[in-house]
């Protein structure tokens, strides 16, 4: 009876919105179970036409050929897999960190030249990457940070998009809770990690999903920067690869697994911080 | 020990005229429950925060348990303050928001226990403890915020309007609470409000403030009994103490109010006081609180001189009394009645003042003129 009246309440257009982000959702879902079907496809089912989306025969072939043909190079693959890792982690880390001082200090600390700032940061904002390569590299190649970490973690550092949207959220938490934990007790530095960065976590969220993304799949770093083979990331790696065997037959086994590597943290990424991102906690503690 | 002493406080904002507080001079005792009241803008949250630290005073000194505290960072000024909007940690359990102040401290753990359990058990929010803000109600949520300055034992109380944001009932429950609260640790506290109800019900001194200055300091029965000037007569007391223009006229040898409707002789013991010092008496501002006026039953002798008549205009219920509205020419007279009064909107009545409770301001300045309490009549 219950259940019958709620079905009742149901209006046609909740019935219509439901259906079709559902579709939406299928839609945009298709390429990831691309990814997924096609990195286990065994060689025959890769060449046929029409192209499959659902493979038939799962094989574990493309991986084999994967990690042996890495197995065979002088550098081995798991050296480029901790190298991303480790990169991604630490840019990870210190772009939090940075963007969020950087923000905590902008959204609600006034001081000379504060909106300078904000207009520095906010240009910043309009330069696409190609533009700023060669002034990288020579700061890069000035620093010495060729074939370091630092020469991998440096670029992200300054990240516009990631102060951006954490002076908004930052500018929303209310002043009383800082002043309130203020008069608690907590300096600067306790105020900053006790009530900013947990209040900014769904901002942070956001930000590590694209930050990962960006680290992970970047190859300028690798490219540009590093000479040494032994510092070059995975998504290089992978990069190479396809484009060096993309007439080879097996160069099409190994590009469907590699895909799905890359691909994979991203995922795990995603479906770790989504959560975080829908959590809105600033204001439940207000009114 | 946590007595404070404002000594010329000037609060000036950065790029306005006029300072939002004026040569704030004042001294609280320890234990004292002091309320800061006035209208909207008059700069009760500015004092109250540069006491706090939040702000930083402009001019004049601050002392805190005796010690100059103008400079010291809020956090070593052992004070703990409740916000009108609790700003309870949206992230942390009640107990956690509790806690937080002591363990920033690097108070021991079992110690901090003790506390906040102790707190809560006074504030009866024990089995609240594990929720977060956002599963609290606005009752709760207040009690939690006061929870979070209670364990802290510190020196003073700042609280801002903590109570304005409840709905009536709980209002009058949380008032009655905080005072007792007050009654058991006796922490010197100051209370910021725009209810006057509020500041008399609480307060054991209350000042008065308007435009960043103070007007009056006084216990709740000296402020609502001799209110020192026009502003503060008017602010307190509900409803309004009545204001009636006129001069002090003499004829044969006894003092009367008087303007172009009636002639109201003045009680002797506040003749005395008006007559001193030479003061301008033809523009004066007689003051009368509603319960010190009567209106009599019909058919009363009209030999009283202390009466003014007029029409009721509208009578206002609120249970145990009534509130008569009485226009007399221009004049209009709120007066207090028994509720159960047979009166009529439109009935003419004659209301009999009790001139020993009147209250007498110069018109220029606003200033009280008188120097003595209440008189007899
Ligand atoms: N940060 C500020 N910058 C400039 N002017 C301010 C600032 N804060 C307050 N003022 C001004 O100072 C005056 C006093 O403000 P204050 O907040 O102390 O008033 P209040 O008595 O607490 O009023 P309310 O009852 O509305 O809270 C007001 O005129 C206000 O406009
Ligand atoms: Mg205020």
């Amino acid at each position: 009876m219950a259940l019958f009246k709620r079905i009742r309440k149901i209006k046609a257009f909740d019935v219509f919105l439901v259906a079709g982000l559902t579709a939406l959702a299928l839609f945009m879902l298709l390429p990831i179970v691309f990814i997924i079907n096609h990195a286990f496809k065994p060689q025959n089912e890769l060449f046929l036409f029409p192209p499959t989306f659902f493979v038939k025969h799962p094989t574990l072939r493309s991986f084999e050929l994967l990690f042996l043909h890495a197995g065979s190079d002088v550098v081995p693959f798991t050296r480029y897999l901790f190298n991303s890792v480790f990169v991604a982690g630490i840019t990870l880390a210190l772009v939090i960190l940075f963007s969020a001082m950087a923000a905590y200090v902008l959204a609600k600390k006034s001081f000379p030249f504060k909106s300078l700032a904000m207009s520095l940061i906010m240009i910043s904002l309009m330069f696409a990457p190609e533009t700023v390569q060669i002034p990288r590299y020579l700061i890069i190649s000035g620093l010495h940070a060729n074939n370091t970490y630092f020469g991998h973690v440096l670029p992200y550092l300054a990240s516009p998009v990631a102060v951006f949207l954490l002076i908004g959220f930052i500018a929303q938490i209310p002043n009383e809770l800082i002043e309130a934990i203020k008069l608690d007790g907590a300096s600067e530095g306790r105020i900053f990690t006790r009530l900013i960065l947990p209040l900014s976590a769904p901002a942070l969220a956001t930000i590590s999903i694209f930050t990962f993304q960006g680290v992970w799949t970047d190859v300028e770093t690798s490219s540009l920067f590093m000479q040494d083979e032994t510092m070059r990331t995975l998504a290089f790696y992978v990069n190479s690869l396809v484009s060096g065997l993309q007439n080879s037959v097996a160069g099409q086994n190994m590009a469907a697994a590699a895909g799905l590597l890359v691909f994979l943290p991203n995922l795990i990424m995603f479906l770790l911080f989504q959560r975080m991102v829908m959590a809105t906690m600033v204001h439940s503690g207000v009114k | 020990m946590g007595n404070i002493v404002f000594k010329h406080i000037f609060k000036q904002y950065k790029g306005e005229d006029q300072p939002a507080v004026r040569d704030f001079h004042l001294q609280v005792e320890d234990g004292e429950f002091l309320v800061l009241v006035g209208p909207s803008g008059c700069g009760k949250s500015t004092t109250l925060r540069m006491l706090a630290g939040l702000e930083d005073i402009t001019r004049g000194e601050l002392y805190i348990d005796g010690k100059f505290v103008n400079y010291t960072s809020p956090k070593n000024r052992d004070i703990a303050m409740v916000f009108q909007n609790y700003a309870l940690y949206p992230n942390l359990s009640a107990y956690e928001n509790m806690a937080l102040g002591l363990k920033l401290r690097k108070t021991p753990r079992h110690d901090i226990e003790q506390r906040v359990n102790r707190a809560a058990r006074i504030l009866e929010i024990s089995h609240l403890l594990e929720k977060k803000p956002n599963q609290l109600s606005g009752g709760q949520k207040q009690r939690v915020a006061l929870g979070r300055a209670i364990v802290r034992e510190p020196k003073v109380f700042l609280m801002d309007e903590p109570l304005s944001n409840l709905d009536a009932k709980l209002r009058a429950q949380m008032r009655a609470e905080i005072i007792k609260l007050h009654g058991t640790i006796r922490t010197t506290t100051v209370y910021v409000t725009h209810d006057q109800v509020e500041a008399m019900t609480m307060g054991t001194r209350i000042v008065v403030m308007k435009g960043g200055v103070i007007q009056q300091v006084a216990p709740p029965r000296e402020l609502y009994g001799a209110p020192a000037n026009l502003f503060v007569a008017g602010f307190i007391g509900s409803p309004q103490m009545n204001f009636l223009e006129g001069t002090i006229q003499q004829r044969d040898g006894t003092d009367y109010f008087a303007n172009r409707r009636f002639r109201l002789p003045v009680a002797p013991g506040h003749a005395a006081d008006l007559r001193a010092g030479g003061r301008n008496l033809r523009q004066i501002v007689m003051g009368i609180r509603p319960e010190h006026a009567a209106i009599l039953p019909p058919g009363t002798a009209d030999d009283d001189e202390r009466t003014v008549t007029g029409v009721v205009e509208m009578i206002e219920m609120l249970g145990a009394d009534a509130y008569a509205y009485v226009k007399s020419g221009e004049q209009s007279l709120i007066v207090r009645t028994e509720a159960h009064t047979p009166l009529q909107v439109g009935d003419p009545v004659r209301i009999r003042i009790d001139m020993g409770k009147a209250h007498f301001f110069d018109q220029e300045s606003g200033l009280s003129l008188r120097t003595s309490g209440d008189v007899s009549e």
